[in-house]
């Protein structure tokens, strides 16, 4: 854009003086032209017309001459003048034009300057947005212990369910002793009938706690594998950031 | 909230996958089915989870480690069910749950470019009735029988946060593109 407008005036600066230049020669061809005519008419009419003529024909051909020259005086000084205007005009114009383009060079300067400034800080944060690969593995370890921590919890809870069923079994026996034991066992019969009471309820709570832990364990592992999946999505977001600032560079 | 075309979506698009999933050299034609929850007959799962802004996917693979099911795996890493160890049983199973999630991610870039998955995880079979706990807007289980007596099943559980809409048509003029250019190869 800038190329073409320097184009278009070196153009116009250089096709004023070749229109003037091309004027002028026209006016010079013209007179030269004109005062060969002139000695040859002198020569034929030296013979022929009288003194007295001639000198008619020379003081109007003289008139004609001054006035020509007058005429083309004017012209020349009329030429001068626009000529002398064009080249203001010109100069006004080329200050005009150079002084937009040092603005906007300079603008196009302080756009670029904020541009890399914002890349940089881009490139920056992006590479350190990239390290949420390492909290991911964190949170894979913290999830691993807390999946490891529930299984932990259903084995005891087994065990736990194992020693119930047992005490249960025992409080039977026990309970059947004290039948044996006719009247002086009555009082270890109710203490054995209490005791497979609690250890009844304690099965039924057992039982519970285990359906907590299994739910638990998959609430924990979905919860687990959302967070990673949705982290390794952020990750590849992340990326493909860096990819396209890197293309940028 | 997903739309009706998504839901065709993932009920035609899941027992795809999970077929190229379990399909190997010697085991290459598998029967898929639709089939109920309560029809599902396993005592073990692998769960795996993919997450977008929008929605979220539970994918479960279920299996039972009886003697077909052993052979599957044998015959895949080329060894006899006598040499195959549990760790290698479970570990080529996660496999097989990594390669469906993947397929399943891959399936839908075009439509949902961040998408991300899990690894897979192995929990006692007793947990999978709190699968629900979160809410699910649609469920689908197949049945995946080779025809020689080894089954496995495959649930897809979509739980959408905002709208979840799909157009399948699009991604099988996609395919059939790919197709008619594999072809344009040879």
């Amino acid at each position: 854009m800038n190329a073409l407008l320097f184009i278009m005036i070196g153009i116009m600066l250089g096709a004023i003086p070749c229109i003037l230049f091309f004027r002028f020669i026209h006016v010079k061809r013209i007179l030269t032209e004109w005062q060969a005519e002139r000695v040859q008419l002198k020569h034929q009419l030296l013979d022929k017309v009288p003194a007295s003529e001639l000198t008619a024909l020379r003081t109007a051909q003289e008139t004609h001459l001054q006035t020509l020259l007058a005429e083309h005086a004017t012209r020349l000084h009329n030429a001068e003048i626009e000529h002398t205007g064009c080249q203001q005009l010109l100069r006004t114009t080329r200050q005009e034009f150079e002084q937009r383009i040092n603005d906007i060079t300079r603008e196009f300067s302080q756009h670029q300057s904020k541009i890399a400034t914002c890349k940089t800080d881009l490139k920056k944060d992006v590479t350190s947005l990239l390290n949420i690969l390492s909290t991911l593995h964190r949170w894979d370890d913290e999830m691993s212990m807390l999946m490891e921590q529930n299984k932990y919890m259903l084995n005891q809870n087994n065990e736990f369910s194992v020693i119930v069923k047992k005490t249960v079994v025992l409080a039977l026996n026990a309970a059947i002793e004290a039948a044996r034991a006719g009247e002086a066992g009555h009082g270890f019969a109710v203490v054995a009938d209490e005791v497979r009471s609690l250890a009844t309820r304690a099965e039924g709570f057992s039982s519970n706690y285990r359906d907590s832990l299994f739910k638990s364990d998959m609430v924990t592992t979905s919860t687990f594998q959302d967070i990673q999946a949705s982290g390794k999505m952020i990750f590849a977001a992340v990326h493909a950031i860096d990819s396209a600032l890197n293309k940028l560079q | 909230m997903i739309s009706q075309r998504a839901k065709t979506g993932f009920e035609k698009l899941f027992p795809q996958y999970l077929e190229e999933s379990l399909r190997t050299g010697t085991h290459s034609v598998w029967q898929l089915k639709p089939v109920k929850a309560n029809m599902i007959d396993a005592k073990k799962f692998i769960m795996l989870t993919i997450s977008s802004y929008d929605f979220r996917l539970i994918i479960i693979l279920h299996f039972s480690a009886d003697t077909a099911s052993l052979k599957y795996v044998a015959d895949s890493l080329r060894i006899s069910p006598a040499e195959l160890s549990d760790t290698q049983y479970q570990d080529y199973l996660s496999e097989v749950g990594n390669i469906l999630c993947g397929a399943i991610k891959r399936g839908l870039f075009d439509f949902f470019p961040h998408l991300g998955m899990s690894t897979p995880n192995q929990l006692r079979y007793e947990s999978l009735k709190f699968v629900d706990s979160y809410p699910i807007d649609h469920a689908i289980h197949i049945k995946a029988n080779d025809g020689d007596g080894t089954v496995f099943f495959g649930s897809l559980y979509v739980s959408a946060v905002g709208e979840l809409d799909f157009d399948p048509a699009a991604m099988e003029k996609k395919d059939e593109t790919q197709e008619i250019g594999a072809l344009e190869l040879f």
